[in-house]
């Protein structure tokens, strides 16, 4: 049961970050990439608790670090593990299967996400720091994407992951 | 008590990221780190490659969607601007053949036909604050680190990372490029750097320099780097507003659009070799004002 569960999460978050290392830019027009993974974080985070979402941000966040070239390793770990550390403590007072809550805060989460790069972008980059503009726009694109994409991700972590009480349930039977 | 194990698995995700970030940050060159990357680059690629084959087709016929609309007007801009080139591929083909002529006069070397390798883009930056492309040629396809990536506009980029079977794409338009430049109307020598979302911004040597807009810029050769020297790059649109008359810059607009690109080439070229040492000669012909020739 376990390993199963640990080799379904490994599978979600390989998706997700091929997905928006190659098909979502396309879809958004290629000036923007949307945050699936940071989507996927948020899904588990409220769906399945805080050590869920946490694990799958590090590891998630790490890959995106390894597959990007001028961000320092440790960048997109950093502002992931955040993000689901910051939904751990909202979890407690949102409704279970909220969906339309999700999809807000995941919206949120992106706006944040973006900003936490672009501090962390400023912060660490030897050349120029991003502009106040494109920082605005990238928080409206990427805030709009997980907002859409929200309800998806749910759809299929639904299908893919049994849920926490579900599988309390079962065991106990 | 289940709160506070969150709490110290946060910190210690935390603490990790900060310390390979400044593991990261100070390591120069070729480190663990970069070792990783590379790793990953490998186990992506042919993950990339197999759904950039599925997805190229799906984004020509959104692209061609888009076009459909604006294929009249532009229709009728091309059959413009092809009669007027082809009075000026005319006058090109005698100068092209006067220029050829002139250098076997003058004994110079000839110019070096330059050989690329196409390569297809599988993926581009992870995150909205980089400007990166993955290509699927590497080492393999005799891809290093520098070379130049051009696509049918102009300058792309350059190879930062190689793996055997990929490799990663500086854009020209990311904060971290450089190159050497030139104006083609006036052959004024400059810096170009990438902006970011910004325009590019070309810098001129001598700020005394006159740059107008709409001069061409192309890449300028420089020991050490593997970019050769003529492939256009971009268009100056406006003076830049920090530019003093110490420091002259412009704003330039590249010609390739690096949001739609699909294939692209690489220029198989070594970097330039360093200029040899200028050596002192004991035996300078120095006149003498003794005047004991005479």
């Amino acid at each position: 049961m376990r390993t199963r569960r640990l080799a379904a999460l490994a599978a979600l978050v390989l998706t997700a970050l091929l997905l928006q290392l190659s098909v979502l830019p396309v879809i958004a027009g290629g000036a923007f990439v949307p945050d699936l993974l940071l989507v996927l974080v948020v899904v588990l985070t409220l769906e399945h608790g805080a050590r869920t979402g946490l694990w799958v941000a590090a590891s998630g966040g790490l890959l995106l670090d390894l597959a990007s070239v001028t961000v320092p390793l440790g960048s997109n770990m950093l502002v992931l593990v955040t993000v689901a550390y910051l939904l751990g403590l909202l979890r407690p007072h949102v409704a279970e299967r909220a969906d339309l809550t999700t999809a807000i805060l995941a919206g949120v989460a992106g706006a944040l996400a973006v900003l936490g790069q672009a501090a962390l972008a400023a912060l660490l980059s030897e050349q120029v720091a991003p502009g106040a503009s494109v920082v605005a726009w990238s928080v409206l694109v990427v805030g709009a994407f997980a907002v859409l994409l929200a309800p998806i991700v749910l759809l299929v972590v639904r299908r893919v992951l049994v849920h926490p009480d579900e599988l309390t349930a079962e065991l106990a039977r | 008590m289940s709160q506070r194990r969150v709490w110290g698995l946060f910190v210690a995700l935390v603490l990790t990221a900060l310390v390979l970030i400044t593991f990261d940050f100070r390591d120069d060159e070729a480190g663990p780190t970069d070792a990783g990357r590379e790793a990953a680059a490998a186990g992506l690629a042919p993950f990339e490659t197999g759904i950039a084959r599925v997805v190229s087709p799906l984004r020509r016929f959104g692209d061609g969607v888009v076009d459909l609309f604006a294929t009249r007007s532009e229709n009728q801009r091309l059959r413009a601007e092809n009669e007027e080139l082809e009075v000026r591929r005319r006058a090109y083909a005698d100068l092209e053949r006067e220029v050829a002529e002139l250098r076997a006069l003058l004994g110079f070397r000839d110019e070096v036909e330059l050989s690329t390798v196409p390569a297809r883009v599988i993926a581009v930056a992870p995150s909205n604050f980089e400007w990166t492309l993955t290509i699927d040629v590497g080492e393999d396809g005799g891809i290093e680190r520098g070379m130049a990536v051009v696509a049918a506009e102009g300058l792309v980029g350059r190879v930062l990372t190689t793996t055997s079977s990929a490799s990663r794409v500086l854009l020209v338009v990311d904060p971290n490029f450089s190159v050497a430049a030139r104006s083609v109307a006036t052959s004024a020598l400059g810096l170009l750097d990438g902006g970011g979302s910004e325009p590019l911004r070309f810098a001129p040597l001598d700020p005394g320099q006159i740059v107008d807009t709409d001069d061409e810029i192309v890449t300028a050769t420089f020991p050490g780097s593997a970019i050769p020297s003529g492939i256009p790059v971009g268009r100056i649109v406006a003076q830049d507003e920090r530019s003093s008359r110490l420091s002259a810059a412009y704003d330039l607009l590249p010609f390739v659009d690096v949001t739609r690109l699909d294939h692209v080439l690489v220029v198989l070229a070594g970097p330039a070799d360093d200029v040899p040492e200028f050596e002192d000669s004991d035996a300078l012909d120095v006149p003498t004002s003794d005047g004991d020739a005479g």
